[in-house]
């Protein structure tokens, strides 16, 4: 079989290897049999079942359950040198080694160590939703290595780009590692997908100021793989995710992740970024065709009079249209905001009650008749839930007036006119995988000069 | 620059692409032995689950039985071990073997990369070539971002528009300073003795469809016209606390709901000048713990009270029944627990003289549980109950009638239409005409009585003893309906379906007339009011009909809320329960 397996890999061009055709067949097998072998390994988690213990009439007594403690002290700190230490990794890899082997490499020691080690948790997603609950109540104390785990990768980007999504967020990497035949996706896609990490980020943090839930964790898709456990919901939608990652870029990095959202904010500003050889760019494209992620902004050319004409009216008119949107978007939240108040599990119990008391809910709840039976005033219970209502309604204008700025923008970045004239990374979008280093010609030529001269050493010729 | 052309270049796969080829398919096939193995082992180790294992579930079933049976608890411990140990071994091997897929998994991934990959040709840039495709492209994106600002910013407004938040209603109510009626202690409400007069009985609206249930008000003052959002011909809209689909009764100035919730029952009065909630009382304990085996589609307080003008009855389906006074003071009350009816309880309450009529059929008709209780109204004691009815559970409320020269109660049930005497409940005749679910009630009138449950029949009440096969007039199959009761104006009868579809038959010979298509959903029974005929659907529209032998459609109003219960009739004003409000219409000056 391997003999026949190289005869077809050694056929002539004139027999059609490297024909399209063949193309699609090699890569939908490819993507069938990953298809078919995630979907497989998601049933193996229905495995880790729970089922009620025996009933022992013997006198057996059940012995007290127990939470699991708190990982230790050291091990906490270990984690959170860990990520500093992965963070200045990956930094070095992708501004001054610039190899994508050697990123690849600390992706995988990512995989295992923030995913299938630590499972997940505590992670810097998620922990934006800690920073957020501690501000507002004050009966929540955030732990260090949590605001470690939000901080250190902000100010890594502030520094030097998205290097925390290069190699060491392990939601990302997991999608970077199942990526086998991207394509591109057209700009209008990428660009309307792109406004929903802001809506995201602004639920999760209106749902953790609010102390309700936090939505960043409940909708983690990855996290069930990595524990091997989970919801069949969530692991569904971790599967579609990676299933999705096969042929698209880091889906849920570029159209969903919240922190993503940060960092796209912050990155923008860093005072380091992934950059290429602007100096000597042939315009070859190959850092775009390299791209997985549609993050190299392509050169604007010289657009015709009457198209600049009409650019600079839609500047104006983006411009404009940022305030309304923001007070639009506002008005929205605050109409959305009574029935995201129902996540809140105060708010959700007054409103049982409420439509028990009204009629409207046929059948009580273990949770209405436990507090029924538990003799507290309904009234206490209702006038929280009115106050914390009135908080989302707050939240409401807030969260839809930010995701109205984030439109408004936008809007006004696809307006601008454009004077690029070489091709670039956008450091907002671009996650420093490296890939784009490996095809740029002149980036090849530079790294085998470094190499020679580290190899040949020069010396002063004197006559 | 010319275009690459790929397939003229023989190298353009990855160096490692032989190897990876190889090592993919290796990994392939590893992989796909590995989820083989694993979904063999998986479908195997189902008849191994202790949760949902059939044998086990049996018998932890035979036990709740005969909880003293050693031999069957051995029994039961001993295969729940041997469950146990097979799925915590499976379990194990599950574990083992997917660690054993995963890295598999990471071989078979980066083996395919390789395998995969085609060398990247250089192309020249698009919007060098064609700087205006660049806005193009933009212009694109720009309606796209607007689009999904726009789809969301629908989602919200659909959200927002669709939510009704009961708390509203109840930080509403809590802020009122009129919020609770129940405050003041009322004063004990002088009681005739004396039972209500004939006269009495037909100037209001005593019970479910009005005197002797016939659904035909007496008074024809009524205004057949209205619009809600204008206020014309709207005298008053008062909320209900608690909703239901029972229908509203009226006595003078007085008029009677019932309401109830998982865990409430309420009896209300409204003043009908100015439709002020006088009082609303709770029958039984609030935080009784509701029945767990019911569905979330079941209404509570579906059986309309009663009043004789000295007292209101009112019956929940909690097996519940309190007396009131007009002042709102609990009379009585008395209880038969739970009552074996698939769909709960919804006879309504009618009363003879003194005595209150309380049809109860439960059960599958051979346990012996259906009867009728004829309770004192005075005390709520039982002043006769019937001989246990060969009927299975029913929703059909009973009626007085008097022909025969003597006054029956007639009663409906699956497979008999029953006649007693309602002084001591004994039986007078019976036809076997009934069949299926019995949830129409019957009507008297031209003489006869017509009960639509299969068929429409037309019994004449004058028999005695079996009269299966010598008392019935006429019967009708078209039309039939599953929950409207049917009325009659003496010259024809009226059926209605809950898919709203008239069919008029001639009362004296039973010959269909016509039939119409209102396209409406209806629970409410129809009434006629004058020559009219009133029908209100359940969206809240109600269109008049003339009554006549063809079909005339005369108007239609609007209550603008959902709508199940009858209407009421009284001297100038037609009451309608919504779901959320009563409404009296009667004429205003708008």
């Amino acid at each position: 079989m391997s003999r026949r397996i190289l005869q077809k890999a050694e056929s002539t061009p004139a027999s059609g290897k490297n024909s399209p055709r063949r193309w699609w067949m090699s890569s939908g097998t490819a993507a069938a049999v990953m298809a078919a072998l995630l979907v497989v390994a998601a049933g193996t988690v229905f495995g880790v079942e729970r089922f009620p213990p025996p009933d022992f009439t013997s006198g057996y007594t059940f012995p007290t359950t127990t939470a699991p403690s708190p990982r230790e002290g050291w091990l906490q700190v270990l984690d959170v040198v860990v990520l500093f230490l992965s963070l200045a990794l990956s930094a070095y890899l992708v501004l001054v080694k610039r190899l994508r082997k050697y990123i690849f490499a600390q992706a995988v020691f990512s995989i295992f160590y923030f995913g299938f080690y630590r499972k997940g948790c505590v992670c810097s997603v998620g922990s934006v939703q800690d920073v957020t609950l501690a501000m507002f109540n004050n009966g929540y104390a955030v732990p260090w290595t949590v605001l470690a785990f939000f901080l250190l990768p902000l100010v890594f980007a502030v520094f030097f780009g998205r290097v925390f999504c290069a190699s060491v967020c392990p939601l990302g990497v997991l999608q970077d590692v199942v990526l086998v035949k991207p394509i591109p996706l057209p700009l209008w896609l990428e660009k309307a997908l792109g406004l929903i990490p802001f809506m995201f980020l602004g639920a999760g943090v209106l749902l953790a100021a609010t102390g309700s839930i936090f939505l960043f964790c409940e909708y983690d898709p990855f996290i069930s793989l990595y524990r091997r456990s989970g919801s069949y919901n969530m692991l569904m939608l971790g599967l579609i995710f990676l299933l999705a990652g096969v042929i698209i870029g880091r889906p849920y990095c570029r159209f969903l992740c919240p922190y993503g959202a940060l960092l796209n904010i912050i990155s923008r500003f860093s005072w380091r970024k992934v950059t290429l050889t602007p100096q000597d760019c042939v315009h070859c494209q190959l850092c775009d065709v390299a791209c997985p992620f549609g993050a190299i902004a392509e050169p604007a050319g010289i657009p015709s009079e009457p198209v600049l004409r009409k650019r600079r009216r839609w500047l104006v008119a983006a411009i404009a249209l940022v305030p309304i949107l923001v007070i639009a978007g506002g008005w929205l939240g605050a109409q959305i905001s009574g029935p995201m108040s129902r996540l809140n599990a105060k708010v959700a119990l007054a409103w049982q009650l409420a439509s028990e008391d009204t009629g409207r809910a046929l059948v009580a709840t273990e949770a209405s008749q436990a507090f029924r039976n538990s003799g507290r005033p309904v009234k206490e219970l209702y006038a929280e839930a009115a106050r914390i209502r009135s908080q989302f309604k707050l939240g409401g204008w807030l969260w839809g007036g930010f995701v109205g700025l984030a439109a408004g923008l936008q809007l006004v970045g696809l307006a601008r006119i454009k004077h690029r004239d070489v091709f670039e990374p956008d450091p907002a979008t671009c996650v420093a995988c490296g890939r784009c280093y490996t095809h740029c010609p002149n980036e090849i030529i530079r790294l085998k000069r470094e190499q020679r001269a580290r190899a040949i050493p020069l010396k002063l010729v004197k006559n | 620059m010319a275009a690459p052309n790929p397939s003229a270049d023989a190298n353009i796969g990855h160096p490692w692409k032989p190897v990876a080829i190889r090592v993919a398919w290796v990994a392939g096939i590893y992989c796909a032995l590995m989820v083989g193995l694993l979904l063999f082992d998986y479908a195997r180790s189902q008849k191994y689950n202790p949760t949902n294992h059939p044998e086990l579930l049996a018998l932890k079933e035979k036990l709740v039985k005969k909880p003293n049976d050693a031999a069957l608890a051995a029994k039961i411990r001993s295969l729940d071990l041997e469950l146990r140990v097979h799925y915590l071994q499976y379990l194990r091997r599950l574990s083992q073997g997917s660690w054993m897929l995963f890295f598999g998994a990471m071989v078979l991934m980066p083996a395919l990369h390789f395998a995969t990959w085609r060398k990247k040709l250089p192309r020249p840039g698009k919007y060098v070539l064609q700087p205006d495709l660049a806005e193009a492209d933009d212009n694109k994106a720009r309606w796209a971002v607007a689009g999904v600002f726009a789809l969301a910013a629908g989602a919200a407004l659909y959200l927002g528009s669709r939510f009704e938040n009961p708390l509203d209603v109840v930080l509403a109510r809590s802020a009122s300073p009129q919020a609770s009626p129940q405050q003041a202690p009322p004063s004990p409400a002088v009681i005739p003795a004396n039972p209500p007069s004939a006269g009495e009985i037909a100037r209001n609206w005593p019970r479910f469809r009005g005197p002797g249930g016939s659904g035909v008000s007496a008074y024809t003052n009524l205004t057949l016209n209205w619009n809600i959002q204008t206020g014309e011909n709207v005298i008053w809209k008062t909320e209900v606390p608690l909703t239901g689909p029972s229908s509203p009764i009226v006595w003078n100035d007085r008029v009677f709901l019932i309401g109830a919730s998982a865990v409430k029952r309420e009896v209300y009065c409204f003043d009908v000048p100015s439709g002020k909630l006088l009082w609303q009382k709770t029958v039984g304990t609030p935080s009784t713990a509701p029945p767990k085996d019911e569905g979330e589609e079941k209404q509570h307080s579906p059986s309309t009270p009663a009043t004789d003008g000295r007292r209101v009855y009112a019956m929940f389906d909690t097996g519940e029944l309190a007396a009131f006074d007009f002042n709102g003071n609990q009379l009585w009350y008395r209880q038969w627990g739970k009552l074996d009816n698939p769909y709960g309880h919804a006879a309504s309450l009618d009363f003879y003289k003194n005595i209150l009529l309380v049809q109860l059929d439960q059960g599958d008709g051979e346990d012996g549980k259906s009867k009728i209780y004829g309770v004192d109204t005075a005390t709520g004691k039982d002043v006769w109950v019937t001989e246990p009815r060969p009927v299975p559970a029913s929703w059909a409320t009973p009626i007085i009638i008097q022909a025969a020269g003597k006054d029956q109660l007639i009663a409906s049930g699956n497979p008999w239409m029953i006649s007693y005497n309602p002084a001591d409940g004994k039986e007078i005749w019976r036809a076997k005409i009934l069949n299926g679910e019995i949830t129409p009630s019957p009507v008297f009138a031209a003489g006869l009585i017509f009960n639509a449950n299969d068929r429409l029949w037309a019994v004449k009440p004058d028999g005695q003893g079996d009269v299966t096969k010598t008392h019935v007039a006429w019967s009708g199959e078209d039309g039939i309906p599953d929950i409207c009761s049917p009325v009659s104006d003496g010259k024809r009868v009226w059926l209605l379906t809950s898919s709203g579809t008239i069919t008029c038959y001639s009362a004296g010979t039973g010959k269909k007339l016509y039939e119409k298509d209102l396209e409406l959903e209806c629970k409410a029974s129809p009434s006629v009011v004058g020559d009219t005929l009133m029908v209100v659907s359940e969206k809240g529209t109600v269109v008049f009909v003339k009554s006549g032998d063809q079909y005339q459609e005369i108007g239609r109003a609007e209550i603008g809320e959902h709508v199940m219960a009858s209407p009421a009739f009284a001297d100038g004003r037609i009451f309608i329960r919504g779901k959320k409000h009563l409404f009296c219409f009667g004429r205003n000056k708008g």
